[in-house]
């Protein structure tokens, strides 16, 4: 499946949605509505906190399944957290 | 290999880095006492005539603390959540590659050539005390040394890097004050200690 962009090529700027479609019938909604800040992270940083989730929050846990160490899990959400707190 | 040699912080658990950081220390310690090598400091590696067996094992544990112990009130300032653990790993498997500079003194070989050096007079260049094979290994030797010492001074802050998430300029700055004044306090210990 194709990666969502969320930068625009031409100036860089955060992309917004203009158009939603149903698969089924085909209808479609034309507005603007601001990307949530989730989806606004690269899609590595998405897997992540998706990983974290599915472990129930335990660095531990997704340091043994990623075969990272401890501290560098951490130093990783701890990016993301102010990835996300400057959005 | 590349993750072994460049990037062990990164990829293996606190156990496992703390359990190799001992037992490489350990190992360290002994070889240096055969080799009549005193790790007198952070930074400082001589070679001695004589030596006790405590001595290496003595050096290096108070290098470690020292070192340990600056490193982490430097990444507690960084960062709160730095990890007693993660700093103390850091500076033991650091140090491993270090350890080699001992093997230089085979049969007091660089000892000898050092002392020769010590009491030649310049002023009498015909009396050149070493032959150009003893030249170039002393060379060598040198070379050798200090690619290790940027080899532990790399993995030093490979590993405080990942402990306290360090980056820019201020963290570089607290890194070199720390390992600068732990060197001057491991210095002073071992000297008015024993």
């Amino acid at each position: 499946m194709a990666q969502l962009p969320i930068k625009c090529p031409s100036c860089q700027d955060t992309l917004e949605v203009s158009e939603l479609s149903c698969a089924s019938c085909a209808t479609k909604i034309s507005g603007t509505y601001a990307l949530p800040a989730l989806m606004q992270l690269p899609v590595e940083d998405q897997e992540f906190i998706l990983a974290f989730v599915i472990t129930g929050g335990s660095l531990k846990k997704m340091a043994s399944q990623l075969g990272k160490s401890y501290p560098t899990v951490r130093n990783k959400l701890d990016d993301i957290i102010n990835q996300l707190n400057s959005k | 290999m590349k993750k072994v040699l460049l990037e062990p912080f990164e990829h293996y658990t606190e156990k496992k880095l703390l359990g190799i950081g001992i037992l490489g220390t350990l190992i360290g310690c002994f070889i240096a006492y055969v080799f009549h090598a005193r790790f007198d400091g952070v930074l400082d590696v001589h070679f001695v005539k004589a030596i006790e067996i405590y001595h290496p094992f003595l050096d290096n544990s108070i290098n470690i603390i020292t070192l340990s112990l600056l490193l982490f009130i430097t990444g507690k300032i960084i960062n709160k959540k730095t990890r007693c653990i993660d700093i103390l790993n850091a500076c033991l498997i650091a140090r491993l590659p270090y350890y080699l500079i001992s093997f230089g003194n085979i049969n007091n070989y660089m000892l000898m050539l050092s002392q020769k050096l010590l009491n030649f007079d310049p002023s009498q260049p015909q009396l050149m005390p070493i032959g150009g094979v003893d030249l170039l290994l002393l060379l060598a030797f040198a070379f050798i040394s200090l690619l290790l010492l940027i080899y532990f001074l790399y993995l030093l802050y490979k590993g405080y890097q990942i402990a306290t998430n360090a980056k820019g300029a201020l963290a570089i700055g607290l890194f070199i004050l720390a390992v600068l004044i732990a060197e001057v306090i491991s210095k002073y210990l071992i000297y008015t200690l024993y």
